[in-house]
């Protein structure tokens, strides 16, 4: 079947995850990819041997010819995008460039049924990568204590808020920066406005996103929630980080951005107790 | 062949799953059914029907019809109810119009669309599945896996596709889409199209090719069906049996439509192909005069096809030398490692087979006629879609005088053997005809 006269005419983009980058001999620069909405996810129905080795485009500044320039660097697991050349018919994608993202657990590593996806609220999707971080939980962190914590509880929570931004794919540097905040804000008690100390609004929402509003790790899931969703624009503020402290550093962002704070004495304590934080990791 | 005989309805049972099924609740409709239709073509692997049932039981009010109900049909000779030659239950899969029936208005004529239950199936789900193998070899898989269904491939025997293995992936379509996506890709060495059909025969789907098909012998050539409507002396010497060959009504659909066919790409074509993985750009003609003397050389057709004027010129040059259509499409071998996919060609001059089956179909509907005639020469001779049917129709020369033989007074045109292409079997009572299209790619000789 010809979809129409002109291949230009016909064309159908799409997301891909990368499954191999390891081309065979003589397919060299080219990826096998699973397509999202096109290839089922199930290995029953199509296995990885049968997905198709996609063709890359480079940039220009490649020779573009045999033997010249440089080759894809796109590794397993990459997501892509691109068109098939071939429209509807759907069976020669190209691939344009890679999406930049950030991996959490797949469902299958989260022992998720399939059919349980895109039903649920928000909250059970954090409760699935807190289910998957528990095996890092391995301190006492009073998960239900919603008062003052001694030294030991407070360090454990510190330890257990880095490891889960860590898991949610923050650098050092952010996860502390983060964690120094909450810290700063709170001492990582729950009661009262949260960890975040959360005005009137956001506390509701907290309450919404969960019946189990006063425990620690909700309160962690809720942080990250909020990053990936109203509070976008501080996330990405917080992604392009490096450093942790200084201007623009992960510690006044995330003060600045997501607690809203603005007193620099604010910034600067925070800025003291992620230092300690990392001397301390 | 057979006596001729009548059939009867000894079977119309309504039953819904809501209502606990065949075995629980069902409804007899046998004397409520007030004309049956049958619908068989060469491009749809199943049956689809409607039947129009006259209620005064107010049995329609009564379930509350959904469109979900089953409808199981059983026919038989009106001499031996035990003879069954039909027998189906199709999904009732809506009302398309309800009437008042009297004046009184104390019932209803119902018309309802009837679909074969895989067919219903085969269009509620979509599948992403990778297959391997020829498309033969893919579509039977489907078939089976999909539907539960065999494919009988016995129209396919003697000419096999020319296209050799390919790994291709379902992309997302329903087993219809699917089985559909993969037959228009097949073509036999003519470059003849493939088809998948549903008979009311039998249970199974049919594969096959034209290149077969036409090499059949019509199933009723010792007795063809006649158009003579005013020749009423040979038809009072007519035995039971030939009176049933005699077309009842015959008309003949647009044709000839030679701009329609050279806009679509159907008389000549351009084809070109890039290939991504080594740069290569291959460009190859399409003329339908190379794909009917191919069909000619190989016995397939005679030599008289009368669907193609290779003798018309526009201009300076003959027509098949323009390029109505350019076609051009992209390829990249090695996207399924040493497969083929469903796109590529490693023999790139079987690019050709991509545009001939359907030049061929376009062709094949050149010279298209509709003929009503009794159906019980198909039920007898199970007779279906893809056979071969023989004419006979009298010109509208009405100078008698030089006629030497019978043929001399035939439409040559109208006349001869034809590839069923699509049925309307109607069952009024003890009544059975056949509605029939039909076409052809040669004048009769």
């Amino acid at each position: 079947m010809i979809p129409t006269e002109y291949y230009g005419d016909n064309t159908r983009w799409f997301i891909a995850t990368v499954v191999s980058a390891a081309a065979p001999v003589g397919y060299e620069g080219r990826v096998k990819i699973r397509i999202h909405g096109i290839h089922s996810e199930s290995n029953l129905d199509i296995p990885e041997k049968d997905l198709p080795w996609a063709q890359c485009v480079l940039p220009t500044t490649e020779g573009g010819v045999s033997g010249i320039g440089r080759i894809p660097r796109l590794l397993p697991s990459a997501l892509v995008f691109g068109f098939f050349v071939d429209g509807i018919n759907s069976q020669t994608p190209i691939i344009m460039g890679s999406l930049p993202h950030i991996e959490l657990p797949s469902d299958i590593q989260l022992g998720q049924p399939e059919e349980d996806v895109g039903e649920e609220k928000p909250e059970g999707f954090f409760n699935k990568v807190s289910a998957f971080l528990s095996s890092f939980v391995t301190e006492d962190i009073r998960n239900d204590d919603t008062g003052g914590l001694v030294g030991t509880i407070l360090r454990n929570r510190q330890k257990v808020c880095i490891q889960f931004f860590l898991n949610l794919g923050y650098t050092i540097n952010q996860a502390i920066g983060i964690t120094a905040g909450l810290s700063t804000s709170s001492r990582m008690m729950t009661g009262r406005d949260g960890i975040a100390s959360w005005g009137d609004e956001r506390y509701k929402n907290l309450k919404t996103f969960s019946n189990d509003y006063l425990l620690f790790t909700t309160q962690l899931q809720f942080v990250a929630y909020e990053l990936r969703g109203l509070e976008n624009a501080a996330n990405i503020r917080l992604l392009n980080t490096e450093n942790l402290e200084g201007r623009d550093g992960s510690c006044e962002v995330f003060v600045k951005y997501y607690l809203r704070e603005k007193k620099k004495v604010f910034v600067k304590n925070t800025e003291r107790t992620a230092k300690r934080l990392k001397d301390r990791l | 062949m057979a006596q001729s005989q009548q059939y009867k309805i000894v079977e119309a049972t309504m039953a819904a799953d809501r209502l606990g099924g065949f075995n629980i609740n069902s409804f007899d409709l046998r004397s409520l059914i007030a004309e049956l239709n049958i619908f068989e073509s060469l491009d749809k692997p199943y049956l689809t029907g409607s039947v129009s049932i006259l209620d005064d039981k107010a049995i329609f009010d009564a379930i509350q019809f959904q469109g979900t109900e089953r409808l199981r049909i059983k026919m038989a000779s009106v001499e031996n109810e035990l003879d069954v030659v039909f027998e189906r239950t199709f999904m009732m899969t809506g009302i398309e119009r309800v009437r008042k029936a009297n004046a009184n208005a104390k019932s209803s004529m119902y018309l309802f669309t009837l679909i074969d239950e895989h067919a219903f199936v085969g269009r509620i789900r979509k599948f992403s599945k990778s297959y391997e193998g020829s498309i033969q070899t893919i579509i039977t898989k489907i078939m089976a896996n999909e539907f539960g269904k065999n494919i009988d491939l016995s129209y396919s025997v003697g000419a096999p596709g020319v296209q050799t293995d390919i790994k291709c992936i379902v992309p997302n379509l329903t087993p219809l889409q699917a089985v559909s996506w993969l037959t228009s890709r097949a073509s036999t060495e003519t470059g003849s199209p493939f088809f998948t059909y549903a008979s009311m025969h039998d249970d199974n789907i049919r594969l096959g090719n034209l290149d077969v098909m036409l090499q059949q012998k019509a199933f009723n050539r010792k007795l063809p069906y006649t158009y003579n409507p005013s020749n009423v002396s040979i038809a009072e010497g007519q035995s039971e049996l030939e009176k049933t060959f005699t077309i009842k009504h015959l008309r003949a659909g647009s044709m000839s439509n030679t701009l329609k066919l050279i806009e679509a790409g159907a008389v000549t074509s351009k084809y070109s192909n890039t290939n991504l993985n080594t740069g290569q750009i291959f460009s190859q003609r399409h003329s339908i005069r190379k794909t009917l003397e191919n069909l000619q050389n190989k016995e397939i057709i005679g030599d008289k096809q009368n669907v193609f004027d290779g003798d018309f010129f526009v201009g300076d040059q003959q027509i098949d030398l323009y390029d109505a259509q350019r076609y051009h499409t992209v390829t990249s071998t090695g996207t399924y490692g040493s497969y083929k996919s469903y796109n590529d060609e490693f023999d790139e001059t079987k690019f050709r087979k991509k545009l001939e089956p359907s030049a061929l179909k376009n062709h094949l509907h050149k010279n298209t006629l509709n003929v009503v005639v009794e159906g019980a020469g198909f039920i007898v001779s199970k007779a279906t879609v893809g056979d071969i049917v023989n004419l006979k129709v009298v010109n509208d020369n009405s100078m008698t005088e030089n006629v030497n033989n019978e043929d001399d007074v035939l439409d040559k045109r109208m006349s001869g053997d034809f590839i069923i292409y699509d049925t309307r079997h109607t069952f009024q009572g003890t009544q059975h005809s056949v509605s029939m299209n039909v076409c052809k790619l040669e004048r009769m000789e």
